[in-house]
Formats: structure tokens, C-alpha cells, sequence
């Protein structure tokens, strides 16, 4: 990330927008060869050393501040060696014979004779010693390698860095997602809940609401969750027509809003991979028909006991009343989710939740208890068309709970 | 149904509650997660409402239980002492007790943990104090005292940490203990470590400090987080009892006319070229664009190494390292502390003297060895900047010499507090040293501001 001396942005009207850089920009893409190159060859040299060549390319760049940044997003990836062994160590004796040279010494000594006496014990010349001293300081640690990135990658870091800064600052946002896809909204919710934050999601028609924030946000703790949600960005370029705003600190005494959307130059570094939709539900999707009921794919998370987060496989809505069901599938692997979310349910109750169970949880002492709960679905393999419109009928029975 | 309490990243969280105003207002309905929601440190008074009304509950919350913890080296309490600890436990332990440095705050906090017997956390501003807190502790408790900071990370039932470290693990490990007790408690209002106490489930609560006022009347925070101040006592009132008394010797040295003429060149190449490119370091971006401007020609790379020469040359002249010389021989068989201004003045010195030096880059078990030295005696010079600032127990230090530091106050009184420790016939020494003709001089004159350097120059 970048530090706030570093961020670049503009204030009009309430609206801050970050001076994002061109990543086609022949000279900046020129630089960022250059600056790539520095730290390559600059394997073997000390931090203060490196940092201070970066810093002079950077001075001498015709926008000095946008070279600054580059070159702190640089820094920050590189990889840099331990202590040598024995530093401290010799440090430590230096230290006792220093001490035992004072000890010895009359009252009206000069720091000529000490420095005298001091180079007759010593067992290497006095400017050696001092020059060794403190040689593992971090300002001394040796460059091994760094993360390595690409010219145009590195820019594409910096436009990044530049729109997370002012997110440092803020409380919460709010992200419209276009028509998104199943897959990409999935990903976004789960890189929510890394990020350890909250939200309140609604369906806009195809678009979802979110307001993101903290989990003690609506509470006057003085925690801040800048960090968070700037991370939270990083997946948010995931999703192909995207529009956030949030209200950050422009300056000390000035507070802005700051907009982002698809068209600004943002790209995810997370890894691409976006996740399947596995095949059986894609074929129940299809092959679900149903007067009464539609099969929605994107269903909404639904918050589950104290903190949990689930988001549904999908989500059936009465055509007429639009009461919806959302069901979650667990397959033979996932008994602690499912006793996780068991325990949620009780905490909490939430009657709009089916939970799909394959019957190789159904196992023993679990067994009676799982057929006799009201809320599963008991299957082998993968739920069936047939059962799930019986249960669904069933449901259509009894009267929706409040909020369903 | 019984009512649940859960931890959820610095927050107290229920799914339902029953029906009390006076409970439901503890708390805010949730409306992004439908749940009911609070901060941390309304535990106590959430889990006495619901015993209070007889209501059951599972308390999913906390993850302490009661420990078996004893002294296992007795400790014989000063009345002061004595008295702090009966006012806390009055106050249902909850309070800020304010002691000067050399009272035996660190003691008093033993005392606080064997008596209410929970996992506890101890939060305190550096390393160093880090270190002390952990050696006093697990002295007297004889159990193993876990470490977070300074790139350790050993949580165990009773815990040491700094501020900083604190303030990103208190959503993580918030309900983990039952005592939170914070050293110089006077840095908790600060907005970026309040969550330290706002976030922590902990019922029982010790705040320690020599000085609580702040100039932002944050104190009200630490009462409000940490309970009511419950005992003071001063350090007039300490003061050759429990305190060694203590003199204050302020020596101005004259830039010889050599190093006179280098710093007057040094520092008019640089300012020229300050003036020459409209650069004013007072602005917010000032010292940015010097960097950048200083970097594009010949002429502003010489302005770059007049800066750091005329620098340099006020925060350690010749002159005063034959003072600081003079004064180490003066005082060869004492222990003696010199406070810098910066980490590039104490390494400086330390080369050029060969005398050790902790700062915020010296490693953990490099600080203990040093400490350990330095109080036996081995080492009787220690150097540091600011890291020595707080608290740090150094039994034998008689001699403290300022060499160079900003204006704050309080800095000064932790400085002197530094070197007050009790001994028989011990009488402490302060020596401020700076430079006559530079930026240096008005700055000792604003340290001078307080009641301890009010008094006649020899106490």
C-alpha cells in the first residue's frame, strides 16, 4: 500500500478521484523497467543503499511522486537477508573491553588516551570495530531477491494502491455490482468474510447492493477498519461493471467521497481462478420445473447465528408470493459446516433456510435427529428435482414466517 | 431459551435477548447481520444485568477461566502500595492508580493478579518494558509468561505486549483474558490504541500511571474504559522515602570555532537552497519536495548533505561529546543513562565510544542482555533515544545525561523518573547538555516546565 504522502488524487465538488496513471504510458512503463532493473541488479547490497538508488531514480523522474510510489510498492517486495550470525555476539565482547578500557582509566584521562587504549585491546583496528558495530542494523541487511512483477503489473499495482489509499481512512462503502455473475459475486463474498468485515446485501433488480463495512462499525468504537476494507478492493475489479463510493478524509479538517468504477483503470491481483458451479446443480437448475416455485441460482448470504455467513447454492421463490427458500448442500465431507451451521440454527433460528444433507452425515447418533429436523433435506449424491419440490410443497402448507 | 453471548472481532454479540430495556440498551440491533451488538467491554455489565434478572445464559464469549495463581516469591508491600491495591479492590477492580515512576507500579500489578487469579494481559509502550514486565512477573507468579511484540508471538494465560501490537490483535484474542492491565495508561486515549480496552471483554481492569493528565483531557477515556481513578500519590511525596533525591545540572557547550564554521556553511547551503527553490519545510509537503528537488542537480545534493552535516554537527558536536566524556569520568563508578534524540545520534555515539545502545531496532534477547548488564554493573553506560523513555526498571542508574531531545514535558519527567530509584545514600543526577548556538537552546527551556524541575536546582 501506500503511504498518505504518496497517494495522488484530486477533490471536486465532494467527489475525490484518484490520479490514476495511464498503464500504456510510454515513459512510465519505461521507468518501471528501469526501477525493476535496479532492484534485480541490486542483489548483495544493503536496504539503505538500495532504497537510496531507487530514491535518486525517483527524484530525478519528471513526476517525482508517482516514481516515489513505484518505488515503494518495489521495497515492499523485496526480500531482504537476516543478521549475519555472530554480530551480537561480537558486538557483546567489544562492549566488555570497551567497558574494562574506562574502568582502568584516571580521572583526568582525555578521550584521545581512551581512544589510545581502546586500539591496544581491541584485537582489530578501532575503525574496523566501529565500522562492524552495529553492521546487522535492518538498514544493513543485504537484498536476496524480490517478488517478482512485470513493467505494465507494476502499474497496475500502483493504480491499485492509489484508489486503496483514501479506503485507509473510511468506515464503510457501498459497491453496486452490475448483472454480475454467479461465480464472481461468490468470490466477492468470500474475500468479504477473509476480510473479516460485514455487509448488508440486497438484490436491485440483476444488481446487488452492498454496504460494506466493519463488524463494530455501527458501534462508537474507535477501531478502524481502513485496512480491511482497502484490502477488500482488491477483489472488487473481479467483478466486470462495478460502481463504490465511500466517504474518506481528504485532508486533515476535509472529508470527500470517493468514487470508483469499472471504467477506472483497476485490476485484481488475486489469483483469477473464479470457482465451478458444479455440475449437479447445474442440471437441477435446468431441469427444475415448477409451477409454483422458480430456481434462482444467486441467492443472497444470509447471516446465520452470531457471526456466521452462508451463502446459499440457491434460492427457490413462490411466484406468487415471493417467499424464498434458500437451501445450502452439504455433501460427506463437510460435517463440522454442517454442525457449525446446526448450532447457528439454533442460536438463531432461520426458517427461510433449507439445509441439503447427504446421507452419509445421517450416520448413528445424528441420524434420527437429522431426519426429524425441519429444516433438512435428507439426499444420496445430490438433492433430487422430486424431493425438493415435495418439500417446497410442503412449506407452500405452512404459513411463511415473519420476514420470509 | 437461554441467551447466547458470542465474541465477534472486538464485539459483544447475542442473537436474541430478552426482554429488559435496561439490557436491550446496552446494545444495538444489527441490521446488517440481525443480531444484537455491543462493544467488548460491556461484558461485565451485561453478564451482571443477566444475573440480575435471573435470566440463563451461555456464555460463548469468553475463553478464560479462573487460575490457580499464587506468589511464589512473597512480596512485601510499601503502604502506598498497599493502600492502591485495598482502593482497587474496593472499586470491584476496576480503576487507574497513579504512582511515580520508582513507586512499584510493576509490583502492585503483581499483587492485582494473584488476588483476582484470571488470565491477564498486560499492555505497556515498548519492548524493553515488554521484557522488564515478563522477568517480574514470571518471577513472582512462577509461571510462564507469554510474549506478543517485537516479532515474538507466545500467547499464554498471562501475556505481556506493547500498545502497538495490541491494537492488531485485541479483535483476535479480546476475550482471551479476564484482567487487562495497562502500564502508562496514559497513552490509551490515543484514537489508534483505544480499541485496546473498548475491544477486550476483560471485567477486571488496571490502569498504571505516573502522569494521567493529558493536554487533550483524554484521561476521561481511561476512566471510562478502565474505571475510576482510585489512588494518587505524587512524586513529592515519595521523594527521599522511596525516591532518591535528585539534583538537575543544565550545561550549555560552545560549537568550537572549526566545527562553528561548518555548521554555519552547512546550514546556509542548505537553507539557501531551500529559500532559492520556495521550499518550506514547515508545509506539509516540504521535507517531500526537498527530498526530490535535492535530487535533480549537483547544487541540491551538496543542500541534501549540508542538512545532515549542520544536523550532525548540533545534536553531537565535539564539544559535547567532551562533555558527555567529562561526565562519564566524573561518574565512573556509577551507572550512568544518555537519553538522544535519534537513532542517527545514538549510533553515531556508539561508534564513536564503543558503549552499548538500545533502540527500537536492538532484538529482544539482545535488550535483556544489555538491561541485565547494565544493572549488574558490567556495562555502567547505556545509550538510548527515546525507547528508554517509559518505565524501564534500571535499579542502579544514579546519572542521567540528556544529550539532545524535543520539548515534551512529560519526556523529561519519565527521563528523570528514569534515574529515582531507591538506595541508601543515593542521590540521583540529571545533566541536560546542549548546544549554545544552535535550534538546540530553546528547546531546554520548554523541558524546564515542570513541577519537578521547579523546585530549587539541588532537591
Amino acid at each position: 500500500m501506500l503511504t498518505r504522502d504518496l497517494l495522488l488524487f484530486r477533490v471536486r465538488e465532494g467527489r475525490l478521484r484518484p490520479s490514476f496513471i495511464k498503464r500504456e504510458d510510454p515513459e512510465l512503463v519505461a521507468l518501471a523497467k528501469e526501477l525493476i532493473a535496479e532492484v534485480e541488479g541490486a542483489t548483495g547490497q544493503t536496504r539503505d543503499e538500495v532504497e537510496e538508488a531507487l530514491s535518486l531514480r525517483a527524484g530525478a523522474f519528471s513526476r517525482p511522486r508517482v516514481a516515489r510510489g513505484l518505488v515503494k510498492l518495489l521495497v515492499d517486495r523485496a526480500l531482504f537477508d537476516e543478521a549475519a550470525e555472530g554480530v551480537a555476539e561480537t558486538r557483546w565482547d567489544r562492549f566488555q573491553v570497551a567497558a574494562q578500557v574506562l574502568r582502568g582509566l584516571s580521572p583526568d584521562s582525555t578521550l584521545e588516551a581512551y581512544e589510545a587504549r581502546l586500539a591496544e585491546a581491541l584485537p582489530a583496528p578501532l575503525p574496523e570495530v566501529r565500522e562492524a558495530l552495529y553492521v546487522d542494523l535492518p538498514g544493513n541487511r543485504r537484498l536476496l531477491g524480490w517478488e517478482e512483477l512485470a513493467p505494465t503489473d507494476l502499474l497496475d499495482r500502483y493504480n491499485l494502491a492509489l484508489a486503496q489509499g483514501p479506503l485507509m481512512g473510511a468506515r464503510r462503502l457501498t459497491l453496486r455490482a452490475r448483472a454480475p455473475e454467479l461465480l464472481r459475486v461468490r468470490k466477492l463474498l468470500r474475500w468479504l468474510k477473509f476480510c473479516r468485515l460485514v455487509a448488508e446485501v440486497r438484490r436491485d433488480g440483476e444488481d446487488w447492493a452492498l454496504e460494506v463495512e466493519g463488524p463494530g462499525a455501527l458501534l462508537s468504537l474507535q477501531k478502524k477498519y481502513g485496512l480491511q476494507l482497502a484490502s477488500f478492493l482488491s477483489v472488487v475489479p473481479v467483478l466486470e461493471r462495478w460502481e463504490l463510493m465511500a466517504e474518506v478524509e481528504a485532508s486533515a479538517r476535509r472529508r470527500a467521497v470517493l468514487v470508483l468504477d469499472h471504467r477506472d483503470p483497476l485490476v485484481s491481483p488475486l489469483p483469477a481462478a473464479l470457482g465451478h458451479i458444479p455440475a449437479e446443480v447445474a442440471t437441477l437448475a435446468e431441469s427444475f420445473k415448477d409451477a409454483e416455485w422458480e430456481l434462482d441460482l444467486m441467492a443472497l448470504p444470509r447471516h446465520t447465528g452470531a457471526a456466521g455467513l452462508c451463502v446459499p447454492d440457491l434460492t427457490f421463490r413462490h411466484r406468487e408470493t415471493g417467499r424464498e427458500v434458500a437451501l445450502e448442500l452439504f455433501h460427506a465431507w463437510h460435517a463440522g459446516p454442517l454442525a457449525r451451521r446446526l448450532g447457528e440454527l439454533r442460536s438463531r433460528p432461520d426458517p427461510g433456510l433449507l439445509l441439503g444433507v447427504d446421507r452419509a452425515l445421517a450416520r448413528g447418533e445424528e441420524r434420527d435427529a437429522l431426519e426429524a429436523h425441519p429444516q433438512v433435506v435428507l439426499f444420496n449424491g445430490f438433492p433430487s428435482a422430486r424431493r425438493l419440490r415435495d418439500r417446497l410443497a410442503r412449506l407452500t402448507e405452512e404459513p411463511a414466517p415473519a420476514g420470509a | 431459551m437461554a441467551t447466547e453471548l458470542h465474541f465477534d472481532c472486538g464485539t459483544l454479540v447475542a442473537p436474541m435477548l430478552p426482554d429488559d430495556a435496561r439490557l436491550r440498551a446496552l446494545f444495538q440491533k444489527d441490521a446488517r447481520t440481525g443480531v444484537y451488538r455491543t462493544e467488548a467491554w460491556h461484558y461485565r455489565e451485561v453478564v451482571l444485568r443477566l444475573r440480575e434478572l435471573g435470566e440463563p445464559y451461555e456464555d460463548r464469549a469468553k475463553r478464560f477461566e479462573p487460575l490457580a495463581l499464587e506468589l511464589k516469591v512473597p512480596i512485601e508491600p510499601f503502604p502506598h502500595q498497599r493502600a492502591a491495591l485495598e482502593a482497587w479492590t474496593q472499586a470491584k477492580g476496576r480503576g487507574l492508580v497513579e504512582l511515580p515512576t520508582g513507586a512499584g507500579k510493576t509490583l502492585l500489578a503483581v499483587l492485582a493478579i494473584a488476588q483476582v487469579k484470571r488470565p491477564t494481559l498486560v499492555v505497556v509502550p515498548t519492548l524493553d518494558l515488554m521484557v522488564q514486565w515478563q522477568t517480574v512477573l514470571a518471577k513472582h507468579l512462577g509461571v510462564a509468561v507469554g510474549l506478543l511484540g517485537g516479532g515474538v508471538n507466545d500467547r499464554q494465560p498471562l501475556t505481556v505486549t506493547t500498545y502497538d501490537s495490541a491494537t492488531a490483535q485485541t479483535e483476535f484474542h479480546g476475550n482471551c483474558f479476564g484482567l487487562l492491565i495497562c502500564d502508562e495508561c496514559h497513552h490509551l486515549p490515543a484514537p489508534s490504541y483505544r480499541f485496546i480496552a473498548e475491544g477486550s471483554l476483560a471485567p477486571y481492569r488496571l490502569g498504571l500511571s505516573a502522569t494521567l493528565e493529558r493536554t487533550d483531557g483524554g484521561e476521561r477515556v481511561c476512566e471510562e474504559l478502565l474505571g475510576p481513578r482510585v489512588y494518587r500519590a505524587d512524586i513529592r511525596e515519595l521523594q527521599g522515602r522511596y525516591l532518591a533525591p535528585y539534583e538537575v545540572r543544565r550545561i550549555e557547550v560552545q560549537l568550537p570555532p572549526e566545527e562553528k564554521v561548518r555548521y554555519d556553511e552547512a546550514r546556509a547551503r542548505y537553507v539557501g537552497f531551500l529559500r532559492k527553490n520556495g521550499i518550506s519545510l514547515s508545509a506539509p509537503e516540504g521535507w517531500a519536495r526537498f527530498l526530490a528537488q535535492s535530487q535533480r542537480s549537483d547544487e541540491g545534493r551538496a543542500a541534501y548533505r549540508g542538512y545532515r552535516e549542520q544536523k550532525r554537527i548540533a545534536l553531537t558536536s565535539i564539544a559535547k561529546v567532551d562533555v558527555l566524556w567529562r561526565i562519564l569520568l566524573d561518574h565512573r563508578g556509577d551507572r550512568v543513562l544518555v537519553f538522544t534524540e535519534d537513532n542517527e545520534t545514538v549510533y553515531t555515539l556508539a561508534r564513536r565510544l564503543l558503549l552499548p545502545v538500545i533502540t527500537h531496532h536492538t532484538p529482544v534477547p539482545e535488550r535483556k542482555t544489555l538491561l541485565a548488564a547494565f544493572a549488574s554493573g558490567e556495562l555502567p553506560v547505556l545509550l538510548t533515544s527515546k525507547v528508554l523513555n517509559e518505565g524501564v526498571d534500571v535499579p542502579d542508574a544514579r546519572v542521567g545525561v540528556i544529550l539532545s531531545g524535543n520539548g515534551s514535558v512529560r519526556e523529561h519527567v519519565q527521563r528523570l523518573g528514569r534515574i529515582l530509584r531507591q538506595r541508601p545514600g543515593k542521590r540521583a543526577m540529571l545533566y541536560e547538555v546542549c548546544s549554545a548556538q544552535t535550534a538546540e537552546s530553546g528547546i531546554s527551556e520548554r523541558r524546564r516546565q515542570h513541577s519537578a524541575y521547579q523546585e530549587s536546582e539541588e532537591c
